[in-house]
């Protein structure tokens, strides 16, 4: 897949709103971009104030990297419709949206914002593994780089988890309390798209996202064991968070997607 | 009629030779983000990668790409693609460019350092590797922060992914 450079300083003409035609392979495409860009945006919160210097810079480099995968996935849907990129990413009315509920919520406290970025994290890798063996050679292609810059967001997690487990009981509690309250949204990440199983049928994707459920908890125990962080176990839910997949979001999603598309909207065919 | 021939091996330099904006003067020859440039017709068709798929520099880095090929005699048209379905890795980093690199305070890769592991990385500034990762993250999405030991200096790292 190639993408050509746009830059111009010119206001092109208005640029209407998009609606997403019914398409499986669309739909899937447009999942897995608005997962990182709400992600990405969530991240992007802690620029300029995050408990510490260091940490200000990862947020910042870890929003960068997940609205860049966004962008990556913007791109083959552009390839798709023939729409560009920044429609396909601000153009849509908040309903037209399919990413996961838990992505969407508010950064809430540190612990929270480690454990959904955790969580997140280790759901995307096995789902880029699985994408890795789907037989539309664009989605198998883009995945190869994306992979690659993943690696550091899950060492970043799990050195957090870690140092909080060696750290004083107060704040291994907090962290358990956030992964609880992420963990209770968890099922969201795999709830089925529309048209998904037509999609395992011709081979785009190698199966259902939810069969990735069962291999998630399983590496989830292993790790929260290891950081001293089962008890926040019972608290997953694969029935919670669901709604996004088909566009039904929460409350916080409305003022976010205000914020986010403000510029496009206001300011149609403004580029840097 | 006469045609102007393109020498694509001078464009190939000109393009080579691009800085990158965010660590100048490492072009993005050395940083090996050049995959391939040919002639299509009439037009120069060049194809690049980016070292971080997120990364600001990608559309100012574009434009000097045109601007480079386009100073080169009889180019009219110049057509940049990014390719995002091939993964740079810091191993494709040259000689010359690991020396700029140095030159400019960061760690070039491969010098030892891992993730999130203590030490190993070389200073840029002293060349001692008693140096201790501060975070995989740094000043720029493909480079990671360090400080020495010895010398008290901080520096930056291409990370090693």
């Amino acid at each position: 897949m190639t993408i050509a450079t746009r830059m111009s300083n010119l206001p092109s003409a208005t640029r209407a709103g998009w609606t997403a035609e019914d398409d499986p392979r669309l739909a899937l495409v447009l999942s897995l971009g608005d997962d990182e860009l709400m992600i990405g945006h969530r991240h992007s919160h802690w620029t300029g104030v995050a408990p510490t210097l260091e940490e200000d810079l990862a947020f910042s480099s870890l929003a960068q990297d997940e609205i860049g995968h966004a962008a990556i996935w913007y791109g083959v849907a552009e390839e798709l419709t023939g729409q560009d990129e920044d429609t396909i990413a601000f153009g849509r009315q908040p309903e037209e949206y399919r990413h996961a509920n838990l992505l969407e919520q508010e950064p809430g406290d540190w612990a929270y914002t480690i454990a959904r970025q955790h969580v997140y994290d280790l759901f995307d890798h096995l789902r880029l593994e699985m994408l890795a063996d789907s037989g539309d050679a664009t989605i198998a292609g883009v995945v190869g780089p994306i992979l690659r810059e993943e690696r550091i967001h899950r060492a970043h997690a799990r050195a957090w988890l870690s140092r909080l487990s060696d750290g004083p009981a107060d704040g291994l509690a907090l962290v358990v309390e956030g992964a609880r309250r992420v963990l209770s949204q968890v099922g969201g990440l795999f709830e089925t798209l529309p048209w998904e199983e037509e999609l395992v049928k011709d081979g785009t994707l190698p199966g259902l996202v939810s069969s990735l459920y069962q291999p998630f908890v399983a590496r989830l125990t292993e790790e929260y064991t290891e950081f001293g962080m089962a008890d926040a176990l019972d608290a997953l839910d694969v029935a919670g968070g669901l709604g996004g997949r088909q566009g039904t979001h929460t409350a916080v999603f409305e003022p976010m997607w205000d914020e986010m598309t403000a510029l496009f909207r206001e300011h149609p065919g403004a580029t840097w | 009629m006469s045609t102007t021939t393109i020498d694509v091996d001078a464009v190939r330099h000109a393009v080579e030779g691009v800085e990158d904006p965010e660590m100048p003067p490492i072009t993005i020859g050395e940083l090996g983000m050049v995959l391939d440039v040919r002639l299509d017709g009439s037009t120069v068709a060049v194809e690049v990668m980016p070292t971080f798929s997120g990364c600001p520099a990608i559309a100012y880095i574009g434009a000097d790409v045109v601007s480079a090929a386009a100073a080169v005699e009889g180019v009219t048209d110049v057509e940049v693609r990014w390719r995002k379905d091939v993964a740079w890795g810091p191993e494709l980093i040259t000689e010359s460019g690991r020396a700029k690199l140095t030159q400019a305070g960061i760690a070039p890769p491969g010098s030892g350092q891992q993730l999130l592991q203590i030490g190993g990385v070389t200073c840029p500034y002293c060349g001692s590797r008693n140096t201790r990762a501060d975070s995989p993250f740094g000043a720029a999405p493909c480079r990671s922060t360090y400080s020495c030991r010895d010398c008290k200096t901080p520096f930056d790292a291409i990370k090693d992914i």
